[in-house]
């Protein structure tokens, strides 16, 4: 999917013909591959050395330095924004946070991380094959020539004192969006906008994680919060 | 036995064809009272020649065959674009103009051949008309080995890239370094066997030799880290150096137990007495297989011992510095060294040359025969092919990377112990179950039974191999997984994340 397929108030038109037998199709395959990824990955004693007991991190440290999102609830934290303040169309279908119960009292280490996202793919599976059923007018409406697209561009000037804040959760945690307008005296400009990307946070707090450990477990411990560096820098 | 097709005899005999052209060709002259010599000397270098481009173009089979099963495994199709690359341009444009651009007209020529190659095998496919080369695979798959001479493009790429040597590097150890390990890996294509009747040399101790020689390569790789003058190499010339230390005393005790249990230190003469006994050393000891496989795989560098040239760490490890053709040199001898070893597991566990139940199937008249006629440098090759797919390929493709210091107690606490145990039992076999009365002569077609006991042919072999079987089996399903118990592996950290505030230690 392009990003441009999403738009202010919706997506830019309805899915084409044949996409939701194909999507089907495509998940329940993956949803076969994660379990095959996962019997492979678990049943390699390589894999677990690699893992356990690598990259401790506690849940009330991270909770303290604002990580959020899969990190946090591979240490035992149920909280996720769509779950905790359900928003779009996410109280409407069927599925269920990913949380891990860490075994050790140091808090979750890298094989901790690794199995929460396993779930959350199964998840995003679940809620994909669930949606694709409850889409409004059926799944086997298309997109057709001359049928109404979503083409309007986003207000380009928001009045003065107006406010917006939206928070959602992205792949890599809770993400928060303020806006306040500007008036006309600012131009385009809003007088204030604010971004809380979940990896500015994430990043700073994962060099703590590392204290004690090798380099070769750098690899390891970096690559279980899944960073992205691009997101950091908004 | 004896293959029956003899590249060395009839390169090196007197009679043959060469030697005794060589000689009728200098009777009469001053060289005469020599001649006997030369034609030797001519002929040696002649089958030295072939035997080397065997295997080495034989080596392509098996980076090809990395790519394909990579592909497979990794449910895509692999950017396989083969020599195709050089007369198909990027989007649109074919190669055949870029080598019109040539100054004085030089790749004139070649761009009309480019041309009419793109015409009559070039883009095809209609649906995506003015993707690049890379996306477009239209008609791969519809030739037969699709794919095969990449390396060779491969190849012809790093001839044309510029050699660097960093400002602040050791230049005399830089530059002698890629030398020493390309030129100590060539050296063992020497020693190795395709058949009884096709190999370079064949000196007595040749499984010392080749053992030796795979020793240098890790002392150049450690020259390389070091002279590079760069953090990421210095840590994978180290980390080789310390992996050396982990897997090579396994490795030279199972090899000691092979020779052991075979009586020799002979590469040719431990697959004939694997066919003169009866039984591939596989079946007698499949501990020893496995160690020499893991021990192998650490020393050709390979996942999951790669630690070297980490990828994710150390940017590319000890080789980091190097570019053009020296990185493919260096890249060439890795997988040489690979196919070294699946050449040397094949000799040691798999009957070399010999075809699978060579005794029973060529003893019944007219099939028997028939069967014998396959080549044995053909069985060699498909033998070591099998391992290198089933075994390395297999592993560097599902497994992860292992740390160092996991690989240093893996060797000396697990690899080390049951090489010792290979060793008293290659003795115990050799001593109490071997029965040299049953060993049949080099070129009895139906092979001996020196492995029968109480009377029951095979029956050391079999039981031996049940039983680890039967060990494998134990160790694989002996976990409880019901039971929530604390992480079985451990590290030791200094303190738990969190507690130590940076600056405050």
């Amino acid at each position: 999917m392009h990003y441009n397929y999403p738009r202010v108030g919706g997506v830019k038109r309805d899915i084409p013909v044949g996409f939701a037998d194909r999507l089907v199709a495509k998940v329940k395959l993956f949803e076969h591959r994660i379990d095959e990824y996962e019997m492979m990955l678990d049943e390699s004693t390589i894999w677990l050395v690699r893992l356990q007991g690598v990259g401790y991190a506690k849940a009330e440290d991270m909770v303290n330095a604002g990580v959020s999102g899969p990190n946090i609830r591979a240490a035992g934290v149920n909280y996720d924004v769509r779950w905790a303040h359900p928003y779009s169309v996410y109280d409407q279908v069927d599925w269920e946070p990913a949380v891990e119960k860490p075994t050790s009292v140091k808090g979750a280490d890298c094989y901790d991380r690794y199995r929460v996202r396993m779930e959350e793919m199964r998840q995003s599976c679940r809620m994909i094959l669930d949606a694709i059923e409850k889409i409004p007018g059926g799944k086997n409406t298309n997109y057709a020539n001359g049928d109404e697209m979503i083409l309007a561009k986003a207000p380009t000037r928001a009045p003065e004192g107006a406010t917006g804040f939206s928070h959602y959760e992205c792949t890599r945690g809770a993400s928060q969006f303020y806006i306040q307008g500007g008036g006309d005296g600012r131009g385009k400009n809003p007088y204030r906008l604010s971004i809380r990307s979940p990896m500015f946070i994430t990043i700073p707090y994962v060099a703590k994680t590392m204290i004690g450990y090798k380099v070769a477990d750098i690899p390891a411990i970096m690559g279980s919060f899944d960073p992205c560096i691009g997101e950091t820098d908004r | 036995m004896d293959d029956r097709y003899d590249l060395v005899g009839f390169f090196l005999s007197k009679d043959g064809v060469l030697r005794s052209g060589i000689i009728n060709v200098l009777e009469g002259t001053p060289l005469e009272s020599s001649a006997s010599s030369l034609s030797f000397g001519v002929a040696t270098f002649a089958l030295v020649n072939v035997v080397f481009l065997l295997l080495f173009f034989s080596q392509f089979a098996i980076l090809w065959i990395e790519r394909k099963a990579v592909a497979r495994m990794q449910d895509r199709y692999g950017a396989t674009t083969a020599l195709r690359s050089l007369w198909v341009g990027e989007n649109g444009v074919t190669a055949g103009e870029w080598w019109n651009m040539l100054p004085f007209g030089l790749g004139k020529p070649i761009g009309a051949v480019n041309k009419w190659l793109n015409l009559k095998f070039g883009n095809r496919d209609e649906t995506f008309a003015t993707v690049d080369r890379v996306n477009n695979r239209s008609w791969m798959g519809k030739t037969i080995v699709p794919g095969f001479f990449q390396n060779v493009a491969d190849g012809m790429k790093f001839l044309v890239k510029e050699h660097m040597v960093p400002q602040r590097a050791d230049r005399l150890i830089f530059e002698v370094s890629p030398f020493l390990i390309v030129s100590s890996t060539l050296l063992i294509l020497g020693m190795i066997p395709l058949s009884s009747g096709i190999y370079a040399t064949n000196p007595d101790l040749s499984i010392l030799y080749a053992i030796a020689i795979f020793g240098i390569a890790p002392i150049g790789v450690f020259f390389a880290g070091w002279s590079s003058n760069n953090k990421y190499t210095l840590i994978g010339g180290i980390r080789s150096a310390a992996q050396l230390t982990a897997y090579e005393i396994p490795l030279l005790l199972t090899l000691l137990s092979v020779a052991i249990l075979s009586g020799t230190f002979n590469i040719v003469d431990s697959i004939h007495f694997q066919h003169s006994a009866g039984a591939w050393n596989i079946f007698l000891m499949p501990l020893g297989a496995a160690l020499f496989l893991i021990t192998m795989i650490a020393e050709v560098e390979r996942v999951p011992f790669d630690m070297p040239e980490a990828e994710a760490e150390l940017v590319e490890g000890w080789w980091t510095e190097y570019g053009g053709m020296r990185f493919g040199m260096l890249f060439m001898a890795e997988y040489i060294r690979t196919y070294a070893a699946c050449f040397l597991f094949t000799h040691f566990f798999l009957g070399g040359w010999h075809l699978p139940f060579q005794g029973t199937i060529g003893s019944i008249p007219v099939v028997g025969e028939a069967y014998l006629l396959i080549p044995g440098a053909v069985m060699t090759l498909v033998k070591s092919w099998l391992v290198f797919l089933i075994v390395f390929v297999w592993a560097r493709f599902a497994l992860a990377r292992i740390r160092t210091d996991q690989i240093l107690e893996f060797g000396w606490r697990m690899l080390l112990p049951l090489a010792v145990l290979q060793v008293v039992l290659a003795f115990v076999y050799r001593l109490f179950l071997f029965e040299p009365e049953g060993m049949s002569a080099r070129n009895d077609v139906a092979g001996g039974m020196a492995w029968d006991a109480f009377g029951i042919p095979y029956l050391v072999p079999v039981l031996t191999t049940l039983f680890w079987l039967g060990v494998f089996y134990v160790y694989l399903h002996d976990e409880d997984t019901s039971v929530n118990q604390e992480r079985m592996f451990h590290v030791h950290t200094v303190e738990p994340a969190g507690t130590v505030v940076p600056g405050q230690e």
